[in-house]
């Protein structure tokens, strides 16, 4: 069987195309606004060529993500990104019981049963929003890469520090700081150090939190600083699958393909 | 390589007419602001050189960048500029300059360069901040009021918004006016939330039976930010105290989002006037103005 999974992100469109639960093909491409549906709609063909495919051989095309309602017309069904996330940790990294996925606009936190469902989700108040938007416009604003924004790794103490209340004073902070002359590269730690801080909080707002197996997906995984950073300070230990970023896409294209969906069971509560 | 939507056009000029070696003063104001750096030249009050460029990842070096693009090929060294004056965010990092002065006087002092005497309101809309000055009749400022703590960061946050949305930097202000009716803004307060709805507006389930159009979703955005400027403006002393009377006269734009039709028509449109317009380019405000004021300035710094 093969299926689709498309994952609308803020700053990326990811496509996984899988055939008997193996990868065959994969596209990125940057979104953006109005053009998100023409950008998907390339992406999905360029993911095609790469696996071969015609796309009437295509079977089923499941979407996710923010921009999600943009590509209707393309999908098959809309699934929300936490469904997609459980789906594909339980794929990429079995037996996980708590998912953390950081993304460019959203963070979201799951805690996951011993069947994979999920049992509770944290998603980030409305103030602690676009992590990792923030690193990507505070890298262009300092003119570092994201690779060299890690160059000084972050700390948590002796050090320029950034608020952590919002993008809005972390950014205007970072900018004191270059008029006092202040090195980008040390900036940039404070800068990654705050989008830790921020991202912290929705894993601590868990009220049932099993940290047996964490699983990190999402776009950030790819910036080692921060990934680094984020287990010093949370001082937990993370499972990051390889293919992390494509988390939701993957996701969607296996719940396309009705990979482990079991019949649901009324819980037992419930039922009396 | 990716297209770069956010990048605005840098500039620079240096006249060919004007011989700087026969002028009695050389000055030259730098605006080191967080997005732009403009540095102007002037010879006997007339502009000489400017140079109009984004702010690299060290104030310093851009100031002096800044500087070097104004002076052109024209032969003038640093030294023999009488006078230079840093403004702006990041104007206490001009190294060469011989003082630093505030944005709010320099703003004023450029804006009657570049719209004359009459004009006594200014509006600087800048990359981090946006200034509401009201000018005497002379080149003083009479009162000011600066953003809220939130409303920070509007033209930043444009640059970031284009890069997000993938539409060029210039083209977001005139699309966003090509609307019949314009839509109600989106969150006011921040540019955090005002982002993430706005990245959210495409295709939402909400507005299926009247979906939005790209332009729609443009004005939405924009008149949130001219929001949040004309709640800074509103916040002026009233110019007619006996039968209290709020009114704009005389109203100039400056600094980078002076070029954005999108935020300055529709401030005019609710303040119910016609901002002046100008030969020059209006994010020069500041940089104009610094190197007004720079040989005053030294003048009465020497004299303490």
């Amino acid at each position: 069987m093969t299926t689709v999974g498309i994952d609308m992100g803020v700053e990326n469109i990811k496509i996984v195309v899988l055939r008997d639960e193996k990868i065959i093909g994969r596209g990125k491409a940057r979104s953006g606004g109005a053009k998100r549906l023409a950008a998907a709609k390339a992406v999905y063909e360029s993911a095609l060529k790469e696996a071969g495919l015609r796309e009437d051989q295509v079977e089923k095309v499941f979407v996710t993500g923010k921009g999600k309602f943009d590509v209707e017309s393309m999908a098959g069904d809309i699934i929300t990104e936490p469904v997609t996330a459980a789906k594909a940790a339980e794929f990429l990294s079995p037996g996980a019981t708590c998912v953390f996925n950081i993304g460019a606009d959203e963070t979201m936190a799951l805690t996951l049963n011993k069947d994979a469902r999920i049992t509770e989700m944290v998603i980030n108040e409305k103030c602690a929003a676009g992590v990792g938007n923030f690193i990507r416009n505070m890298a262009r604003r300092l003119e570092l890469t994201q690779e060299e924004m890690g160059a000084v790794p972050p700390k948590a103490k002796d050090g320029p520090a950034v608020s952590d209340g919002c993008i809005v004073f972390g950014e205007l902070d970072a900018l004191n700081l270059m008029n006092k002359d202040v090195p980008p590269e040390e900036i940039a730690s404070a800068v990654l150090f705050t989008a830790v801080i921020r991202a912290s909080t929705v894993i601590k707002d868990l009220t049932e939190p099993n940290f047996e197996k964490v699983t990190l997906l999402g776009g950030l995984t790819q910036n080692k600083a921060f990934v680094t950073a984020l287990k010093s300070w949370l001082d937990l230990e993370f499972v990051i699958p390889d293919e992390a970023e494509y988390a939701p896409a993957l996701g969607a294209a296996l719940l396309a393909a009705g990979w482990g969906v079991k019949p649901y069971i009324e819980p037992a509560s419930a039922v009396s | 390589m990716e297209q770069e939507y956010w990048k605005w056009p840098e500039s620079s000029w240096t006249s060919k007419e004007i011989d700087w070696k026969s002028a009695k003063a050389v000055t030259a104001g730098v605006d080191v602001g967080t997005t732009g750096t403009q540095a102007a030249i002037m010879c006997d009050e007339k502009l000489f050189g400017y140079a109009n460029i984004h702010t690299g990842g060290s104030f310093k070096k851009s100031a002096k960048i800044a500087v070097e693009k104004a002076m052109g090929a024209s032969g003038m060294a640093l030294t023999d500029i009488r006078g230079i004056m840093g403004t702006g965010a990041g104007g206490r990092n001009v190294e060469f300059a011989g003082g630093f002065m505030d944005g709010v006087r320099c703003q004023g002092r450029g804006a009657r360069f570049l719209y004359g005497p009459e004009v006594h309101t200014v509006v600087d809309l800048g990359g981090q901040s946006c200034t509401a000055i009201r000018l005497y009749d002379w080149d003083r400022v009479w009162d000011f009021m600066m953003n809220d703590k939130c409303a920070t960061g509007i033209g930043r946050n444009i640059e970031f918004m284009c890069d997000m949305l993938q539409v060029p930097i210039q083209e977001i202000g005139p699309m966003s006016l090509e609307v019949e009716t314009d839509p109600e803004p989106v969150a006011t307060s921040c540019y955090c939330f005002a982002d993430t709805e706005t990245m959210g507006l495409f295709g939402r389930p909400e507005y299926r039976s009247a979906p939005l159009t790209e332009n729609e979703v443009y004005a939405k955005y924009l008149f949130a930010v001219a929001w949040r400027c004309l709640s800074t403006i509103g916040k002026l002393q009233p110019m007619d105290v006996g039968d209290i009377r709020i009114h704009y006269p005389e109203l100039g734009f400056t600094g980078g989002l002076a070029k954005n039709p999108g935020i300055t028509k529709r401030i005019e449109r609710e303040l119910k006037i016609t901002a002046l317009t100008s030969e020059y380019d209006p994010q020069l405000a500041g940089a104009i103005g610094a190197a007004l004021l720079a040989p005053a300035e030294t003048d009465r710094r020497q004299r303490q």
